[in-house]
């Protein structure tokens, strides 16, 4: 596949789609479409001089006259369980109408559950039955999709990143940072659980592959960074960036855990609780709570290293959090390895570096 | 007083809108018009302005009878032969911030002010915020000290509910987030702090417009400070001022309150101001002083000579910035990036 091509990236004012974006136009491997839901959503995007459209992405009608010409279509929209459902189905049938050869859907690994058994491949059955909206409209879009592919109209390419972190994520970056600084971060069982981190870079690299690579039709694979990296080394590598003392993490029991994820679950069967709290930061909810504490990194500049962390009322555990935390796997790339040839370019240790660059500025630390 | 409010964009529905009612509720003005190309545009501003009548252009609005003001909220690349076109008509002006992209365009302007005999004002409202006019005094008084450095961090992840792109093409908005709300954090600080004697400029603009800025700022006076933008990422929203004998902070929109204390006791105190006007009330203040000084009442609180000094460093800015250091990007893409930035 040597033909340059053109391709539309929905979602593309996020995290993920944001840096798509952009590293496919800064490395110049692409005509880049980026297509966002409103004007506000072009805010980063407008850096670059780009065709930029402005499309509902869960409105196949719209959608379809922004793909003409798209080889390749990126599914990056974040949304709760009815985004996720419309948006796939809208894109799959608006690529095909508009004759988009290729459709790459951004889903997670969490299709095969926090803690997935051992020895679990891409190829695994997906885990229906989860206890987070989040990982079962996942799983339901992911069947979803193989439905609407069986006409054969769009071919698909599913991949499962983990844990992505890196500049601008808001919650696998900036919210740990903020957890830190405000002395209200949290690690089950002292982090000592598996933390399949993928590095947005190494991410966007294999959404290229999976874009280009003419055997990953039909296909999905698992992605992170290829490194056994816990939860405790991934807080350790965001407090060292916001000089703040990691050993001030209040340590979370499993059976604590358990515990929470039990009540928390009641409450949810009670109807008190209607989306998870990642769900909900995902989509764009952190910004006051970012505000806050930037208010707060500003007014109380972070204490040296070696101070004592004030833990006046404990910190608010969040049951789905904790889930994540508690992963004995470290999930295996070996299909993106021989398929893609995905072969990860940024170490964990360079990538921590890189992000640590990106959160000073972006939080205003000196 | 008969009005027209020009543009009908967020900031006409969000806050012009809402301000025209209040002064027409006060028998203060009557607003006879609202202009934009876009009808749906008219239609939802007209809602809360059933009495204007609703033109596509600014030409049918002052063909349609006499107006003593018009509101200029158009985008950026209009304001100034907006602005001119009202002033000739002898026809009064408040024009949203930025005054105009460029000097010449605000020169322009002034003239046509200066000519016409007719007031150019420019919409710097949070010059009347209790909190930032207290902050002018605490500074000109030396209440605190000789001002020494100031560290300006201001910036959301983009929320304003834009109606078009004009914002994001610099072309129709001249440039990023430094003239769009950094206008606002620019006017304020040569308010308070007087002529800039030096800058260091530094965006992200690669090929289109910044969504962060960094500005470093030598004062005249001898202070210094750095001053950094964004609409890319939420930031803290404080403008920290250390002076020789204590510091005061203006938090971003917060009208009533402020912070400030001496170095010795370093303490902060948490200051809030008393029966201080709402965000709204101080927005409709703005245009009650516009009101007013029209009518020989008040002096103008914000003059188009006095805006043009903001287009101004904001001109030097863009004319000798440099892009802004990220190394969290690859090496490849810093040099397109370096190149982009540079076309």
């Amino acid at each position: 596949m040597s033909e340059r091509l053109t391709v539309a990236i929905l979602g593309a004012s996020g995290f993920i789609g944001g840096r798509l974006t952009e590293s496919l136009f800064l490395n110049d491997l692409a005509e880049v479409r980026p297509i966002v839901r409103s004007f506000r959503g072009l805010s980063r995007l407008s850096r670059f001089e780009l065709d930029c459209r402005i499309a509902d992405a869960t409105d196949q009608a719209a959608l379809a006259p922004n793909l003409q010409g798209c080889e390749v279509v990126f599914h990056c929209v974040v949304g709760g369980h009815d985004t996720i459902m419309k948006s796939l189905e809208a894109t799959y049938r608006a690529a095909a109408a508009a004759g988009v050869r290729r459709l790459v859907y951004l889903s997670s690994a969490v299709v095969h559950g926090h803690n997935p058994a051992p020895g679990t491949t891409d190829d695994s059955e997906l885990v229906s039955a989860q206890d987070f909206e989040y990982n079962v409209s996942k799983v339901q879009a992911e069947h979803r999709l193989k439905e609407l592919s069986r006409d054969g109209a769009v071919e698909t390419v599913v991949l499962r990143p983990c844990i992505v972190f890196g500049p601008r994520s808001q919650w696998w970056t900036a919210q740990i940072a903020t957890q830190l600084l405000l002395k209200s971060a949290y690690l089950v069982e002292g982090g000592s659980g598996i933390c399949n981190t993928i590095y947005i870079d190494n991410l966007v690299t294999a959404m290229w592959l999976a874009a280009t690579t003419p055997a990953a039709a039909g296909q999905a694979f698992l992605l992170t960074d290829g490194e056994r990296v816990t939860w405790k080394d991934f807080y350790a590598s965001v407090a060292d960036a916001v000089n703040s003392d990691p050993a001030g993490i209040v340590s979370v029991s499993l059976d604590d855990m358990r515990e929470l994820q039990r009540s928390a679950l009641l409450r949810k069967r009670l109807g008190k609780i209607k989306q998870s709290s990642v769900s909900r930061l995902a989509i764009g909810m952190m910004s006051e709570k970012a505000k806050h504490v930037a208010r707060a990194v500003l007014s109380n500049p972070p204490p040296p290293p070696g101070t004592p962390a004030p833990v006046a009322n404990g910190p608010t555990v969040d049951p789905e959090i904790a889930s994540l935390q508690w992963c004995e796997s470290v999930l295996p790339i070996a299909k993106a390895t021989t398929m893609l040839g995905y072969h990860p370019r940024i170490g964990f240790a360079e990538a921590s570096t890189r992000t640590a660059a990106w959160l000073r500025f972006a939080l205003g630390v000196p | 007083m008969k009005v027209a409010l020009v543009g009908c964009g967020a900031v006409s529905e969000i806050l012009y809108a809402k301000a025209l009612r209040q002064l027409e509720q006060e028998a203060l003005i009557t607003t006879i018009a609202i202009v934009d190309p876009n009808p749906s545009r008219t239609a939802v501003v007209g809602a809360s302005l059933p009495g204007a009548r609703q033109c596509a252009t600014l030409d049918e609005a002052l063909a349609s009878g006499p107006i003593d003001l018009a509101i200029i909220a158009a985008p950026h690349k209009f304001h100034a032969d907006q602005v001119v076109a009202c002033l000739t008509a002898s026809v009064a002006v408040l024009c949203e911030k930025p005054m105009a992209m460029t000097t010449a365009e605000c020169d322009r302007m002034n003239e046509a002010a200066e000519r016409s005999g007719r007031i150019l004002a420019v919409g710097h409202f949070r010059r009347f915020f209790p909190s930032c006019q207290i902050i002018k005094t605490m500074i000109a008084t030396g209440a605190l000290g000789a001002v020494r450095s100031f560290r300006v961090l201001e910036g959301e992840s983009y929320s304003w509910p834009a109606q078009s792109a004009s914002f994001f093409k610099r072309q129709e908005a001249g440039g990023g987030v430094l003239i769009d709300a950094g206008a606002h954090t620019i006017d304020l600080l040569l308010w308070w702090l007087g002529d800039v004697a030096q800058l260091h400029y530094q965006d992200d603009a690669m090929g289109g417009v910044e969504t962060n800025s960094v500005l470093r700022l030598t004062m005249t006076s001898g202070a210094t400070g750095t001053v950094h933008l964004s609409r890319d990422w939420p930031l803290p929203n404080r403008y920290v001022i250390q002076c020789e004998h204590g510091s005061v902070t203006y938090l971003c929109d917060e009208v009533d309150r402020l912070e400030w204390g001496f170095h010795d006791p370093a303490y902060v105190m948490e200051t809030r101001v008393a029966a201080a006007p709402s965000f709204m009330e101080c927005f409709v203040n703005q245009m009650r002083n516009v009101v007013a000084a029209m009518q020989g009442r008040e002096p103008l609180g914000v003059s188009g000579v006095e805006a043009r000094k903001t287009v101004a460093l904001i001109e030097e800015c863009y004319r000798t910035r440099t892009l802004l250091a990220m190394p969290w990007l690859e090496p490849a893409e810093v040099i397109r990036a370096t190149r982009l930035a540079h076309v």
